[in-house]
């Protein structure tokens, strides 16, 4: 009887579940964009580590790294603005903001490394680069956070 | 996720027991992995802080260069403390998804109706 009670109930909760995100769904799409930008970020802040973009004149040969990690995260961040929480989730909306947040985050610290970059080169061990690859991290993180497997 | 195609409860002891250690286990996982990473965030924040106190005292980089690695340390702080909030609100996600797996398995195996087809997947 109990069993019983149990497979009339759990599609119910189940139908009930479905309305009720937490958090978006992983996004294969959104992943991609994200890891592609992640990787050129990776590369333009190795670059500074090691003392090779302190001079203005590297930024010319950065420029299209900085470019495609721009372009990977504008894409994320349309991409993450499609979904929509089932049922105006309110928890659901909530992470997606989130979400946005962090690739937006990702992106307004590349934009700002990139300036001065351009403008005054970067030297080595200044403490510009660990808040790059800090929020470009989080952002990876949380894209992949449901990924299964 | 673990694989629970050949979960076919007959009480609903088993159901919950099943669903205890999944959620445990999962639980278990996410702590133990993200325990790490966010000292790890921290680490690398107090470490650019260092720099850039040294960079500037060293006369490497200007005040307002100064300003600004700071201000984008900030940033990413306060970013870490989003990506706390969104990681518990994915972990409850993944509890959900998984307690539904296993419902979903179930029903499939008994009744070879699956309610999920986005958490079960026969082959």
């Amino acid at each position: 009887m109990k069993s019983l009670k149990i497979f009339i109930l759990a599609p119910l909760l189940g139908a009930c579940s479905t309305f009720d995100w937490f958090a978006p769904p992983y996004d294969a799409e959104l992943d991609k964009s994200v890891m592609e930008s992640h990787k050129a970020v990776s590369e333009i802040t190795a670059c500074i580590d090691m003392g090779l973009c302190a001079d203005v004149a590297s930024f010319e040969q950065r420029e299209q790294i900085y470019t495609k990690a721009v372009a990977g995260l504008k894409t994320a961040r349309l991409r993450a603005e499609t979904w929509e929480p089932p049922r105006r989730s309110a928890t659901g909306a909530e992470a997606k903001t989130l979400l946005i947040e962090m690739i937006d985050g990702c992106q307004a610290q590349l934009m700002e490394l990139g300036e001065r970059h351009r403008k005054n080169g970067v030297p080595q061990n200044a403490g510009f680069t660990q808040p790059v690859d800090t929020a470009c991290d989080q952002a990876l993180r949380a894209v992949q956070a449901l990924k299964q497997g | 996720m673990p694989d629970f195609s050949d979960f076919n409860p007959n009480t609903v002891d088993d159901f919950v027991e099943a669903m205890i250690n999944e959620v445990k286990d999962l639980g278990q996982s996410w702590w133990s992995t993200n325990k790490e990473i966010v000292p790890g965030y921290l680490r690398s924040l107090a470490e650019a802080s260092l720099q850039t106190q040294a960079a500037l005292a060293s006369g490497l980089i200007d005040k307002d260069a100064a300003d600004q690695a700071v201000r984008m340390q900030q940033a990413a702080f306060r970013q870490t403390v989003r990506f706390m909030k969104y990681m518990t609100l994915a972990l409850s996600q993944r509890i959900v998804d998984t307690v539904f797996s296993l419902i979903g398995w179930a029903l499939f195996n008994r009744t070879g109706v699956n309610f999920f087809p986005e958490l079960v997947s026969p082959e």
